[in-house]
């Protein structure tokens, strides 16, 4: 075995399993929509928020919000694409040739969401300049390290739990209604616009095992100034949440083949 | 005696179900199937809607389990060994769907060269090839979604070949495709025959399953109904001559006189512009030309002629 059997193929089969599906079975990637969502959607979710939230306190927005604001356009990124990618594998008949591929079910299952990753770190940069030149948000603590560690953390988070809402995608065809209730929850209970201690005990349970919860406190600590060890335990728990989404998603994508093969569903 | 390259043993698979006010309902899709296939015969699987042949391919390519039976491919087992038969087949489904309409020809078939585990190398030299073998190379930078029906088929071809399978499993493969296409298919899938690959196909034009097939298996409702060669398919079941004339004149009581001749299998008179088109399933040499004359009357019979059976009314008599 030489580094291009060992290395090499393996890297250009998930790249191009990340690529090509990215091309292929997201919708929003043609030019009107893509520029929309990518460049233009930030603006207008950070100067939407920040007057909503002036209405509803009778104060500016503060920083918190602003930050929160970017990481939730973020998940929208993220969310929206990823459901797509597994709803459309169905759609377009696609899934019956990956279930009698010999290919590794893992690397296609996590090739759903790489580029993904990208598109929703590009997001939350692209809605933290809009935050900075709408609203004049104090970057002068920031903590570069912390900041950066919790944004890769939050979208490696969330992308493992957008992989396992696409499975539902995938097993019920509604990826619109899904990603409206991700959205929802996301945007509800992990503290992006709403205090996290004004919730309900059962709704703060609910947000301990969402997604950005954990790196949204990590991220808006990194802002004002902590460092990694200092956010170390929000972090930790971030890539716990993570991890366990990418587990159990992990699962429900085999038991979904399982199923294809004993029942005879998901192949049509 | 050849190697065999597929088996099913009594295979059998039940559709299980509920409605939603929970009732249970079971459709059973293959009931006892038993067949087996010599490496490098061409086989048709032929039957109506419904029959069990998409089914069958399912099953043995492992998209499916059997409800009970067995079926290997050069025997590994499709169930217990999925990775062994994974990697010596070849499936192509799916008609017009089955690619990713918003990248080109070439790029779907890197994709699934890539998801198949082929190196760079080699998926860039197959999909070329491939794409050459199916006639494609030319509008190969084309968006998928772009491509008629006769080229997605051909571009399933095209991908179930990709990775040098043994075994190649052909799901109605030339529905859509234009004539000059369909008999380019005709020509390429013996070929790949004398490359010693395995070919199972289901259609139902069986002028293609006459010329293609070494072998024919027609099954209805789960079951096998008939196999053999298409030769002795087309002898072996029931009339083997078929006597037809254009009439001119149904006068009354004209079929049930032809009906009741010796050796007369069955008979239909049907309208064929302003006149009759008779036809007469008989035994062979149990009928003559002069016999169907002396029935229909002086004057009323033009053009007839007898030959032999052919497989669609070989196929037709077997499922009546």
């Amino acid at each position: 075995m030489n580094l291009q059997t060992l290395v090499g193929d393996p890297l250009w089969r998930f790249g191009t399993l990340s690529v090509l599906s990215f091309r292929g079975l997201f919708m929003w990637f043609t030019p009107f929509p893509y520029v929309t969502n990518m460049f233009v959607a930030p603006f207008v979710q950070v100067g939407l928020f920040a007057v909503v939230t002036q209405f509803a306190t009778g104060r500016p927005a503060s920083d918190a919000v602003i930050i929160g604001m970017a990481v939730l356009s973020l998940t929208f990124m993220m969310n929206g694409g990823i459901l797509q990618s597994f709803q459309y594998e169905r759609d377009f008949g696609t899934f019956p040739v990956i279930l009698v591929s010999r290919g590794n079910r893992m690397v296609t299952y996590w090739s759903r969401g790489a580029l993904h990753y990208a598109d929703g770190l590009l997001s939350a940069v692209v809605t933290l300049f809009a935050a900075s030149v709408v609203f004049d948000v104090d970057f002068s603590r920031v903590n570069v390290l912390t900041v950066t560690t919790a944004l890769l953390l939050i979208g490696a988070a969330f992308g493992a739990f957008a992989l396992f809402c696409g499975n539902f995608a995938l097993i019920y065809r509604a990826w619109i209604i899904l990603a409206a209730g991700v959205n929802s929850a996301i945007l509800a209970l992990t503290g992006v616009v709403v205090a996290r201690e004004s919730l309900p005990l059962v709704l703060q349970w609910a947000g301990e095992v969402l997604p950005l919860t954990h790196g949204l406190a990590a991220l808006q600590a990194g802002f004002a100034g902590a460092t990694v060890n200092e956010a170390g335990g929000l972090l930790l728990a971030e890539a716990a949440v993570g991890l366990t989404y990418a587990l159990v998603g992990s699962g429900i994508y085999r038991w979904i083949e399982y199923r294809a093969r004993v029942r005879g569903e998901f192949h049509e | 005696m050849s190697e065999i390259a597929v088996r099913c043993e009594d295979l059998t698979r039940v559709y299980r179900s509920r409605s939603i006010a929970g009732r249970a309902r079971e459709v059973t899709a293959l009931d006892g199937l038993s067949l087996e296939i010599e490496a490098g015969r061409v086989y048709g699987l032929l039957g109506p809607n419904g029959a069990g042949k998409t089914t069958t391919v399912r099953i043995l390519s492992t998209l499916l389990v059997p409800t009970s039976g067995h079926a290997s491919v050069f025997g590994h087992d499709v169930v217990r060994d999925t990775r062994a038969v994974r990697d010596v087949i070849g499936l192509a489904i799916g008609g017009d769907r089955g690619f990713y309409g918003r990248i080109t020809g070439r790029q779907n078939l890197h994709y699934f060269a890539a998801l198949s585990g082929l190196s760079r190398r080699d998926a860039k030299e197959r999909t070329n090839e491939m794409l050459e073998l199916v006639h494609l190379s030319d509008r190969a930078d084309e968006n998928v979604q772009g491509y008629s029906r006769g080229m997605r088929q051909r571009l399933h071809l095209a991908r179930a070949l990709l990775t040098r399978p043994r075994v190649l499993f052909l799901d109605e493969p030339t529905i859509g495709i234009d004539p000059v296409m369909a008999q380019e298919f005709r020509r390429l899938v013996p070929e790949l025959a004398r490359q010693g690959i395995t070919v199972l196909v289901t259609t139902h034009y069986m002028l293609e399953a006459d010329e293609i097939c070494d072998e024919i298996a027609i099954i209805n409702q789960g079951k096998l109904i008939a196999s053999g060669p298409p030769d002795a398919i087309k002898r072996g079941f029931g009339s083997a001559s078929v006597t037809e004339a254009t009439v001119r004149r149904n006068e009354p009581g004209l079929l049930d006189t032809v009906r009741a001749m010796a050796g007369v299998e069955f008979a239909e008179l049907v309208p064929d512009g302003v006149f009759f088109k008779l036809r007469i399933f008989s035994a062979d040499g149990k009928l003559t030309v002069p016999d169907v004359h002396s029935v229909a009357g002086d004057g009323n019979l033009d053009d007839v002629l007898q030959r032999g059976r052919t497989l669609e009314e070989a196929y037709v008599a077997i499922l009546r």
